[in-house]
Formats: C-alpha cells, structure tokens, sequence
C-alpha cells in the first residue's frame, strides 16, 4: 500500500485539478460564509444584489453565518472533492497510463484504494482547515458572534461536508465505467441538479446526496431538524458501498 | 522452466477473431521476435498475457504458473511496453523510474540506485529532472524502456519498441535486449523493423490471422520477402477465412 499511496501522492500534488479544488474547499467556505453575511448587513448594499443578500440580514450574525456555510460546505464538498476524485481516477485512462498498472506485483485494487485513501485524507484536511477558517474570521469580524451553539452548528457542517466529500467518491466508478473523467464530471453536474430539484420536492431526507446537506442547514433549521441519524447513516453506508464497487471496477477493468 | 507460454489462445471482437489458437512460447535468456502485419494479433497476444485483454480460450503461462492466478512474487518477474509506455507527464524522469521499480517490487533505495543507473545507460542524463510531459516521444520511449527494465525482470515484453526511437536509441535498446538475454531474462519482442529483429532475435514467429503460421531463420538475408511469401502463401490456403476476416477488418 505504501508504495501505490507514494505514487497517488506525488501525481495528486502537481496535478493544477488538486490546487484549484483545495482553493474552492479551503477558501470559499469562510469567504462565502462570513463574507456574504456581512456583506449583506453592510449599509450600502443595494439594488439586485441586496434582494439576493436580505435573507442573511436578519438574525443573529453567528447563527446565519453557520447556515449559510451548511449550503456552502454541502456543494463544495460534492463538487470539489467529485472533481478531484474523477481527475487522480479518469486521468488513467485520458493519460493512457492505466495500461502499466496491470500485472503488477501491486494489485489494482490497492492502487485504486490508494487513490480513495488520499482523496480522502486530503479532503478531510481541507474540509478542516475550511472550518476552522470560518471560526477564525467569525471571531475576527464578530467576537461575540461565536456561541456554543455556533460553534456546535460550525462542527455539524463540519461533518455534513466530511460525509459530502465521503459520497463524492463514488465519481470514480464513473470515472472507471467511462474511462476517463469527462462522464465523472458530467455525473457530478447531473447528482448536484437532481438534488437541487429533490430537495425542492422534498424528497431530501433519503436521498444520500441531499440529507447530509439538509442536516447542516442548507434548507433551514426545520429542515435540518427532519433529518435523522438514519438518515446519515443511509448516507455513510452508499459511500462505503459505492466506494468498494469504484475499487472493484478499478481492478476489473480491461483495454479491450 | 519456460519463461512464457501462450497456448491455445482465443480472442474474439465480433466477427474479428483477433486470436485464434495463437501458441507461442519463450524461454529464458531467449529472444523471441513475433513479426505480423497491422491487426496480426501480436499485440493482443502481448495485452492476453498482461491481463489487459481476457482470452475467450486458452491459456497463458507465467514461469509455469498460470498467468491468471499469479501472485507477486511472479509478477515481479515481469516487464512490459505494450501500446503506451510507462509514465506519469507531471512526474520527472528520475521519479517515473524510481515509482515503477518501486511498483515492481524494489525497496525504495534499490528504486533509486536502479534510477540512477538506467538514466546513464539508457543517456537520459539531460533530462532527469524535466517532466515526462516536456519529452520527445522517443526519449518518451526510452524512459518507459527504464521504467519496465530497472528492476531487472526475468521476462520482458515489448510491443514495437522502436518505432519511435531515433538510431541511437535503436542501438540502445538492441544493448537492453541482448543483454536481458545474456543474464538469463526471456525476451517477446514484437516488431515492424525486420532487419532489426533478424539481426537480435534467437526465434523469429510470424503470425497472422491471429495464430502462429510459421518460424523464419534470424540472421538470413530478405527476410521481408520471406515474411510476405509465408502470409502470402497461407492466405492462399485459407482464401474464405482471409476474405471473412478482410470484411470484419472493414
């Protein structure tokens, strides 16, 4: 294993796919959280953009602060993590490097692991990393904002978007099926659509790519509070699941 | 111990029988050159026994261990060119070859002390720390040539190997070869450049059609004729199947 994680390490870090996507988990969660909250309470904030901005105009600074990172960290997570994840697979195939994987004495299936282990250690640490910046500048623009109960609601999206980034790795059965990460990219389009639109209906709750996000507060305190533990745990165990056939397929597949 | 065996193979796309009864072996320290046209079956022969392609029939053999159950101590045995060569773009050249002697079985220091030592041999000095992206496809060929061979396999397996090679590669890669041969490794190497091949080879194959139709002698002169008078002659005996497989071709 230490071998092919050594390999997926060294490509994953110089890949450009890598470095936008922990821009977009790292920067964009404190930044869209905090930034539109305070921009939408700023006093010159008119026109368009302040019909957009009123619903973050009322109520306690923290408290909207956190619900509005539960949309945030729901879709970045998804979307991020799901590029990330169809780029270290798919790129085999587009590369045209898969063909010296096979007959190795390092077996696909750990090289397919390997590359599911480092996605998500990676999108763990950014994840934290985002979190922990939202806190920082919760604190910095608004001491008192910071509550248990904030930081209670913070740690909640904290794990939505650990389970998000979970349910993105299955982008690389895609990936595999469709050798290449042009089908991963556009099942990404595709999941993240179809949940808007489930989640409008309110089917949200079983739906493995929606109930994490409602859990947060994407849709509203009512909505996040309809959401219960099996709710996640049908979450958690599609993404195992799903993960182990993206690894199956990995092993399995041939150039014909 | 027979270093390959490919025995009865059968592979069919459709109508294309791409293998059909292929059988073919080698032994160590023998160079063994299959030559064929375009869509002879030589490089699916060569994907069959990496696992790249499934046979619908027959059978390949690893150092008498069925190829399909290998473990790795076989499979680090083995090295391969087959249609693309070993290397990552975004890698250099030194990390290519350090993580494919590692991905063949080498300790970490053995990968690198391997790197360094088939940079040299191989004259890819100037390039070592560029990027594989930034190569030119020949020098493309000779990293992915370091990257199969620095774990010094006792089987090595290579799908036209040349044809991007300019002829100062050529003549290293003819020195890779013999000398894989000369410490006991069996080499399958498949070829367009018969003048090449007749001159290394110890058993020259000729297949078409997807199976073997007959063995020239290495080192004779105008083996092109003799090549195209053997495929000739056998299309002669098997007008049908020639024209059928033609119509699947097309």
């Amino acid at each position: 294993m230490r071998t092919a994680l050594a390999l997926q390490v060294a490509t994953f870090s110089r890949s450009l796919t890598a470095r936008l996507a922990t821009v977009l988990l790292v920067v964009f969660p404190p930044l869209m959280s905090v930034g539109m909250v305070a921009l939408a309470r700023a006093a010159d904030a008119a026109g368009p953009s302040a019909a957009k901005l009123a619903p973050y105009r009322e109520g306690p600074f923290g408290e909207t602060v956190a619900g509005l990172a539960g949309q945030v960290v729901s879709v970045v997570a998804l979307i991020g993590v799901g590029f990330a994840v169809a780029w270290l697979v798919g790129r085999e195939w587009a590369d045209r490097t898969v063909g010296s994987l096979f007959a190795l004495p390092v077996p696909r299936a750990t090289v397919a692991r390997a590359k599911l282990l480092v996605i998500a250690a990676w999108a763990g640490a950014c994840l934290t990393l985002a979190m922990a910046l939202t806190a920082a500048t919760l604190a910095a623009v608004d001491p008192a904002s910071l509550t248990a109960a904030v930081a209670g609601q913070l740690a909640r999206v904290w794990v939505a978007g650990l389970l998000m980034a979970a349910l993105a790795l299955p982008f690389a059965w895609v990936a595999v099926r469709s050798r290449g990460y042009l089908g991963a990219a556009g099942a990404i389009v595709g999941v993240t659509a179809a949940s808007q639109i489930l989640a409008m209906v309110g089917a949200g709750a079983w739906v493995p790519y929606i109930a994490p996000a409602m859990w947060a507060g994407a849709g509203g305190p009512e909505e996040a509070a309809a959401i219960g533990p099996a709710s996640l745990v049908l979450a958690a165990a599609f993404a195992a699941v799903a993960s182990w056939a993206s690894v199956r397929a990995f092993a399995r597949a041939t150039l014909d | 111990m027979t270093a390959l065996e490919i025995r009865d193979a059968v592979r069919a796309y459709g109508d294309l029988r791409a293998l059909d009864g292929l059988t073919l072996t080698v032994e160590p320290g023998e160079i063994h050159a299959i030559i064929g046209l375009n869509g002879a079956g030589k490089t699916t022969a060569m994907k069959a026994v990496v696992g790249q392609t499934r046979l619908d029939a027959g059978e390949v053999r690893l150092f008498d261990t069925p190829a399909a159950s290998a473990g790795p101590a076989t499979l680090a045995r083995l090295g391969f060119v087959i249609d693309q060569p070993f290397g990552y773009p975004e890698l250099s050249v030194r990390e290519n070859i350090v993580h494919a002697a590692r991905l063949h079985g080498l300790p970490m220091n053995a990968a690198a002390a391997a790197a360094s030592s088939w940079i040299a041999r191989l004259e890819l000095g100037p390039w070592a720390a560029r990027r594989a992206r930034g190569l030119s496809l020949g020098n493309r060929q000779r990293l992915g040539l370091a990257c199969v061979a620095a774990h010094a396999p006792d089987l090595l397996i290579l799908d036209e190997p040349t044809n991007a090679l300019d002829p100062a590669g050529v003549l290293l890669l003819r020195d890779v070869i013999v000398a894989a041969a000369g410490r006991g490794a069996g080499v399958l190497v498949s070829s367009h450049h018969l003048d090449e091949v007749s001159r290394i080879a110890h058993r020259i194959t000729v297949v078409h059609a997807g199976r073997v139709v007959g063995t020239l002698e290495p080192g004779q002169a105008d083996l092109e004729h003799r090549f195209f008078e053997m495929v000739r002659a056998w299309d002669e005996d098997h007008r049908e199947d020639a024209h059928s497989r033609q119509g699947a071709l097309a």
